[in-house]
């Protein structure tokens, strides 16, 4: 995908995760400078986790999804959900702890999941940036209320 | 529009797709139920498929097939309205 519709794309995406969505679910918005996406979740148990969405050549793939700490560090361990989507083991092309669902990268390149593609959910309501993001919300807030 | 003497609920629905009404809330009857101000949401905020996606109101997910009183609900009500969260792969 070319540069330049990637990144209006995106923009036009981000520019919809809105104050009153932040306010609401108590997100921290880092970065939103193409390609890259950061959005920190809060919980009231004080459980805090940053999400780094590197979103180069939106939409033509997914984004590649790390785990960070509230000061953007990778964290080399996750909390498991009971979904397991939250994958605590090594991806074997990063190494590092990945979200194992569908709309991040991680799953799509993943060997259990190659044949799982990508171009079957690009452009749903369900995998925009935001339907991603929610999506992970959701399965912090399993976790963390 | 709520008639005289209803009881009302002030209500707005919240997505990553924007948020509906685009200013303030919309003042509905306790007995609407809440798919209606749902489906308005979907239509103004080009949100065209929405399998798999819940409705929660202050942490809780409510049933968009009954009424804000059957739901508990009163006063100010924030919509959260986006897709659950996704299955995991198993790798």
């Amino acid at each position: 995908m070319h540069e330049a519709a990637s990144r209006a794309l995106f923009e036009e995406e981000v520019s919809k995760i809105g104050p009153d969505l932040l306010h609401l679910r108590g997100w921290t918005l880092f970065s939103k400078e193409f390609p890259v996406l950061e959005i920190g979740f809060s919980a009231q148990d004080g459980a805090r986790l940053r999400l780094n969405l590197m979103c180069d050549d939106w939409n033509e793939r997914p984004p590649s999804v790390q785990f960070q700490d509230w000061e953007g560090r990778p964290l080399s361990a996750i909390q498991r959900d009971p979904a397991g989507v939250f994958n605590n083991s090594a991806h074997p092309a990063t190494g590092k702890p990945f979200v194992c669902m569908k709309g991040a990268r991680e799953y799509h390149t993943h060997p259990s999941h190659i044949a799982d593609a990508w171009e079957t959910v690009r452009g749903t309501d369900k995998f925009t940036l935001g339907g991603i993001l929610t999506q992970l919300w959701h399965v912090w807030r399993s976790l963390h209320k | 529009m709520a008639e005289h003497n209803e009881r009302t609920v002030d209500v707005r629905v919240i997505t990553t797709s924007g948020v509906y009404p685009e200013a303030g809330f919309e003042t509905l009857p306790e007995h609407e139920v809440v798919k209606t101000i749902i489906e308005k949401a979907n239509k103004k905020l080009h949100i065209t498929n929405t399998n798999g996606w819940i409705a929660v109101v202050a942490g809780r997910k409510i049933d968009i097939n009954r009424s804000y009183r059957e739901n508990g609900l009163s006063g100010r009500v924030e919509i959260d309205w986006g897709p659950d969260h996704g299955a995991g792969g198993d790798a």
